[in-house]
């Protein structure tokens, strides 16, 4: 039988200061059948909501205040006040230089979505935060979901086994 | 010497939570829930074309005051490229997609400048004008072959005046 996803029992946060792109994402849950949504115009009042509430998911904009979404993602997985560092995390924004990008990813972002975006897209974003979690890295200067997409098996020499 | 990456296995409580084979959605979204999906983004797109409007409205005055030296430079740089981004992101979700190439163009022109030259401004107001054309026409998609002889157009001069 195929998996399906309850979105009834998965609580999200939309941090956005544009209010219509907000409750576009917003109507677009709603019809998956998600049923608490919290939306946060700053950083700030996502934090808020993040200590105190369940929030399983974050969806941010790049475009965000006081903090960036790159700001915001960073606090998240190194802040040593952070709320939850493995919580899933998908960057939706029209900001696609690639510095940002590029930033946004080195910074432990969870899934990155460019706008003008489609519905299957942001699906297809969701599905993978949420079916299919990645393994997380936490080394010296990184913590947050293993950057390699593809586990490709190696099958030559182990050349680091000392002989 | 260099600490060891540590790999932390996969988080599953969500996944545990969420993920069943009899209640929800499909991992494949079926063809008919993207249909219905479509007509949320649909429903939104009246709201979406003032929204363009007003920050279109917003930038053609902003042009005029740093024109008329009634606004820094920098600060509509900033403004603009922010409305410009908006503009490109809302464009093609509620299916005009020619608004958002044209504001892809304009965040292009605008990125990591500081200051524009008068052909600059000219050229910058020329994409505003051409999202303006767009959405009294209400010229959803791409476009037909003169509409993207207006992008690529606008293209060349943001290549050549950047």
């Amino acid at each position: 039988m195929a998996e399906k996803i309850d979105f009834s029992t998965v609580n999200f946060l939309v941090v956005d200061k544009n209010p219509l792109s907000a409750e576009l994402v917003r109507d677009i849950l709603v019809m998956l059948g998600t049923q608490i949504i919290r939306i946060a115009r700053t950083t700030d009042r996502a934090l808020q909501f993040l200590r105190s509430e369940e929030i399983d998911v974050i969806i941010t904009e790049y475009l965000t205040e006081p903090e960036n979404g790159i700001e915001f993602v960073d606090r998240m997985r190194n802040g040593i006040d952070s709320p939850d560092r493995q919580i899933p995390i998908i960057m939706l924004t029209a900001n696609s230089e690639p510095a940002i990008v590029a930033g946004a990813r080195d910074a432990g972002v969870s899934e990155f979505l460019t706008k003008p975006f489609n519905v299957e897209g942001l699906y297809r974003r969701l599905v993978s935060v949420i079916a299919r979690p990645r393994s997380y890295v936490n080394s010296e200067d990184y913590f947050g979901p293993d950057r390699r997409r593809r586990q490709a098996p190696y099958e030559g020499p182990d050349r680091r086994s000392g002989s | 010497m260099a600490r060891k990456a540590q790999i932390l296995p996969p988080r599953n409580d969500l996944k545990r939570k969420a993920v069943n084979q009899t209640k929800g959605i499909d991992l494949t979204l079926p063809p008919e829930f993207v249909a219905k999906l479509e007509q949320v983004v649909h429903r939104s797109r009246d709201k979406f074309v003032v929204d363009i409007t007003k920050r279109l409205t917003a930038i053609r005055k902003a042009c005029d005051m740093v024109e008329q030296n009634g606004m820094s430079m920098t600060r509509f740089i900033a403004e603009a490229h922010a409305e410009s981004l908006e503009i490109k992101g809302a464009g093609g979700t509620i299916g005009y997609q020619l608004i958002s190439e044209i504001g892809h163009l304009m965040d292009v022109f605008l990125r990591e400048k500081s200051e524009l030259t008068r052909v600059q401004m000219q050229v910058f107001r020329l994409a505003v004008d051409a999202i303006f054309v767009v959405l009294a026409q209400k010229i959803t998609g791409g476009g037909a072959t003169l509409e993207q002889q207006v992008v690529d157009s606008l293209s060349v001069a943001v290549r050549k005046y950047r």
